[in-house]
């Protein structure tokens, strides 16, 4: 089991800088995603490590070994490809076979192999078909098979799953994460959805449109306790307000702007959060309580008129427009089949937080 | 760690260039020496454009480039106009028509000259620029036939719904939406079946007379005797004419396919 | 929907689409179905009759030897006009990455410059005087002036010269839409570039090749312009022949059914060649 780390990592592209000084290491045997927007650099990350693409400066390391400049053919890293890269003229078994037909295996080893890995993908009733016979899922696991068949170190996905229906990317995560588990290699995930990273990934890291990691960690801290505004934003949503921080003694209020003081955590780990200085605070929707009655029991409350309601199912997404003209999002969730409290368009509100659900961030 | 330069690497390159100027050196060779003021022989005696004045003056050759460039126009004009026709006012249904026109490709040109021939004298049509002409059209429908044929299958049949809907008539529609939209199709393959007719040796061997003679037919009666400086020059200015040719084509047919990718 | 299809299938689109049908008719099919009738006709004073006999007197060796050596080249030239074609085709397709433009207007050019231009460009090499044997004999290689001018091997090389942007163009072409992809892909499972080349990209360019293949080979085949000015008259190709026949002989029958021999000869050579060709591209399993 090997990790992967890029050091110091610098690449253009056609003229753009997509890295600068990037470093990075997945750790081993796990399931990694990169998450960010488009044009992040996270394709041009998974192209270098597969070698695609050769870094203009820096390395790239597979456990011990540099594998900076060794070509494609002999690093022990295979690529699922976003369009799947199917070979046209190979039917189903000749596709997966096509890595142990180079190394020249015997007849019957190779066909213990595929057939082994095509019951792991649940194609064994497809194996010899032609490409253009199969569906989009179908031939997103013969990808998928021909990648590992060959038992890689490394399993890189770029963006596996775009082409596939909401229903069938839901049943194929959860498959590729027992894949993960079974196998055991380590599996390197791309994509820009968050709802994708956040299901699979054991750890992920966050991109910027710089190019630049914003956050590494699991996705359950990455999602509580972002690092930045735009983690905090682009990893589902969040309100955003910024004001300056009192910290006297045994009291630590943040105030904000035309809104009032409010009661934060004490954050020793954070350097920022000091007497007098600007900061920002992240309060989620999900953890914003809207009502029109007095609550107690709460740290926190801002008031506003309901402008939006858009009901979605399994919650209502309500846009609050507070005192200062600011718009905050809440989310509620439909609990009961008759809400015992009915907010309506124009209502005046209450939305109350708990001190610990909050997050200070510094940009 | 340095990043590694393997020798293997300059392989395919250098034999692509390898190829490239074997393509090319013969022509370059036949260039320099047109400017060489040696007439027999091949060695190198000093600069000149004598062969040039030569050639401006050459009151043939401009004659046979007058029958050569009359012969072409007519063929784009013949073909493109009766190309154009047939694949405008053919049915849906006799689409399969269009197939027998892609024979003229597929047989040795010879053998159509020779046909041409042997039809000319029996009717005993008298040969020259017109059965010139009428050979080249032949050729020419064979290529402008599937160029424009697959251009006006990109046409999306709803502008002529629209166009229709909107108060033109079938004439008006063709000359207003259709035509436009085959333009780059029918200035691409006019170009190459004037380059064609202008390059035709063939037919215009078998098919022109004593009076009708070509630029091609010229060159070749010239040469059989051996070297000819003035048909260096001659070619040179042919190779320049024929690059500028190649460049409007090329541009062209890169908007043709842009406007698809 | 209905309006439109009417007036397709009206009357006055039956005056502009038969001008041209007309035309295609008279000057290719009107002659081939002469030339063919012609081939069986003996003609006499009071008109003609029905015989076999010009078939017979071709049906011999030395034309059917002008015939094999025809196809002889024609094969010879495509075989090796593919083996060259085919590594240029791939680099300026998948290798390169600028300067594709003008690789491309390079290859394009040689279209459009007249053949006897090219043809002649080869006097200043072959000739007695001309560059190679100069240099050779500066070189020391050889002492007398290589016989190069009228001779098969001069044939040979001009027909190669004059032919290889044909093969390198449709290979081009199709190479052009293969999904650049798959040879990542590739080798991504640990193929090498000349694996993926023979096992990848071949069967997946076969059309082109086989294309470009014919569309040499026929050319090749029917070529008149090279063997007589660089063939020395004395070999006799299909080309050459079929001249002779009309212009000099002036034996129409004959000539033509000399002609619709060779032709039918080339479309058993094509066949037997696309059967190989296919082998050899696809039956490697």
């Amino acid at each position: 089991m090997k990790e992967i780390s890029l050091k110091n990592v610098k690449k253009s592209y056609h003229g753009e800088l997509i890295l600068e000084d990037f470093n990075l290491t997945i750790p081993a045997g796990k399931f990694f995603a990169l998450l960010g927007p488009s044009g992040s650099g996270k394709t041009t990350i998974l192209r270098l490590i597969a070698g695609f693409e050769t870094v203009d400066k820096g390395s790239i390391y597979l456990g011990n070994q540099e594998i900076t400049y060794t070509p494609i053919n002999q690093r022990r890293i295979n690529t699922v490809f976003q369009n799947y890269a199917l070979f046209p003229h190979l039917n189903v078994f000749d596709n997966v076979a096509y890595s142990l037909n180079i190394r020249r295996l015997p007849k019957d080893v190779i066909e213990e192999k595929v057939i082994k890995i095509l019951k792991t993908v649940h194609l064994e009733k497809h194996i010899y078909k032609n490409i253009q016979q199969l569906s989009g899922g179908q031939q997103q696991r013969v990808a998928l098979a021909r990648a590992i068949v060959n038992e890689p170190e490394v399993l890189l996905l770029d963006e596996p799953l775009a082409a596939l229906d909401v229903k069938l990317r839901e049943r194929m995560l959860v498959e590729l994460i027992d894949l993960q588990e079974q196998l055991g290699t380590t599996f390197v995930y791309v994509t820009h959805d968050q709802l994708e990273a956040l299901t699979v990934a054991d750890r992920m890291a966050i991109m910027n449109y710089d190019g630049e990691i914003e956050q590494i960690a699991s996705p359950k801290e990455i999602y509580e306790y972002p690092a930045t505004s735009f983690v905090a934003n682009f990893v589902g949503s969040t309100n955003i307000f910024k004001g300056s921080i009192v910290a006297e003694g045994a009291t630590h209020l943040i105030v904000l702007k035309d809104l009032g003081s409010f009661i934060i955590m004490e954050e020793p780990n954070k350097p920022f959060v000091y007497n007098g200085n600007t900061v920002l605070l992240s309060v989620r929707p999900e953890k914003l309580l809207i009502t029109k009655k007095k609550t107690e029991g709460f740290s926190n409350c801002l008031e506003g008129q309901v402008i939006d309601i858009i009901y979605h199912g399994q919650s209502t997404l309500y846009n609050i427009r507070l005192d200062n003209t600011q718009i905050v999002q809440v989310f509620d969730q439909n609990d009961q089949h008759v809400p015992q409290e009915i907010i309506a368009y124009d209502d005046r509100v209450q939305l109350y937080w708990q001190k610990e659900n909050a997050v200070l961030l510094e940009k | 760690m340095m990043k590694p330069l393997h020798y293997k690497r300059f392989f395919l390159p250098l034999f692509v260039a390898a190829v490239y100027s074997f393509l090319y050196v013969p022509m370059l060779i036949m260039l320099i020496f047109s400017f060489n003021k040696a007439t027999l022989g091949y060695a190198w005696q000093g600069f000149t454009l004598d062969w040039y004045k030569q050639l401006l003056q050459s009151i043939e050759i401009w004659t046979v480039f007058k029958n050569s460039l009359i012969v072409a126009t007519a063929a784009v004009a013949l073909s493109l106009t009766l190309g154009v026709a047939l694949i405008w006012g053919l049915n849906r249904r006799h689409q399969h028509i269009l197939s027998l026109f892609y024979a003229t490709i597929m047989i040795p040109e010879i053998v159509i000259s020779v046909g041409l021939l042997t039809v000319f004298v029996f009717f005993q049509v008298p040969l020259g620029l017109v059965t010139l002409i009428a050979g080249h059209t032949l050729l020419g429908l064979g290529f402008v036939i599937p160029i424009v044929h697959i251009r006006f299958n990109e046409l999306d049949r709803r502008l002529i719904e629209a166009s229709l809907d909107l108060g033109a008539s079938m004439g008006q529609t063709f000359f207003k939406v259709v035509l436009p939209f085959l333009l780059p199709a029918l200035i691409a393959s006019g170009l190459l079946v004037f380059i064609i007719s202008l390059d035709d040796f063939l037919i215009s061997f078998f098919c022109s007379s004593a009076t009708s003679q070509t630029l091609s037919l010229y060159i070749y009666s010239t040469i059989r005797a051996g070297v000819s400086p003035v048909i260096n020059a001659l070619s040179a200015v042919m190779l320049f004419s024929s690059s500028i040719l190649v460049l409007i084509f090329l541009s062209l047919s890169s908007r043709l396919t842009q406007e698809n990718s | 929907m209905n309006k439109v299809r009417k007036i397709f299938s009206s009357q006055h689109s039956f005056f502009i689409t038969t001008p041209a049908i007309i035309w295609q008719s008279l000057f290719l099919w009107v002659p081939l179905l002469f030339l063919f009738v012609a081939s069986f006709l003996h003609i006499q004073e009071h008109g003609a009759r029905f015989t076999l006999t010009h078939y017979l007197h071709i049906f011999n060796w030395e034309h059917i030897i002008v015939v094999m050596r025809s196809l002889g080249l024609a094969f010879f030239n495509a075989s090796v006009c593919l083996i060259i074609a085919y590594p240029v085709a791939y680099f300026l397709a998948c290798n390169l990455k600028r300067g594709k433009n003008i690789a491309l207007f390079f290859l394009t050019l040689p279209f459009w410059i007249n053949f006897l231009v090219h043809v002649y460009s080869w006097f200043f090499l072959l000739e007695h005087n001309g560059l190679i044997n100069r240099l050779l004999m500066q070189l020391g290689v050889i002492k007398q002036p290589l016989h190069l001018m009228n001779s098969l091997a001069a044939v040979m090389i001009v027909m190669f010269h004059g032919y290889l942007p044909f093969m390198i163009l449709p290979l081009y072409t199709i190479l052009q839409k293969l999904d650049k992809r798959l040879i990542e892909a590739s080798l991504d499972l640990g193929a090498t570039r000349s694996y993926t080349f023979f096992n990848l990209v071949l069967p997946l360019s076969y059309s082109g090749a086989l294309s470009g293949f014919f569309l040499v080979f026929v050319l090749t085949f029917g070529e008149f312009v090279i063997p007589s000015l660089l063939g020395g008259g004395k070999t006799l190709f299909v080309g050459t022949l079929i001249s002779e026949y009309f212009l000099a002989i002036r034996n129409t029958a004959q000539g033509a059914a000399f002609t619709f021999l060779s032709a039918g000869m080339l479309i058993m050579a094509l066949f037997g060649s696309y059967l190989l060709l296919t082998r050899l591209i696809k039956g490697k399993k």
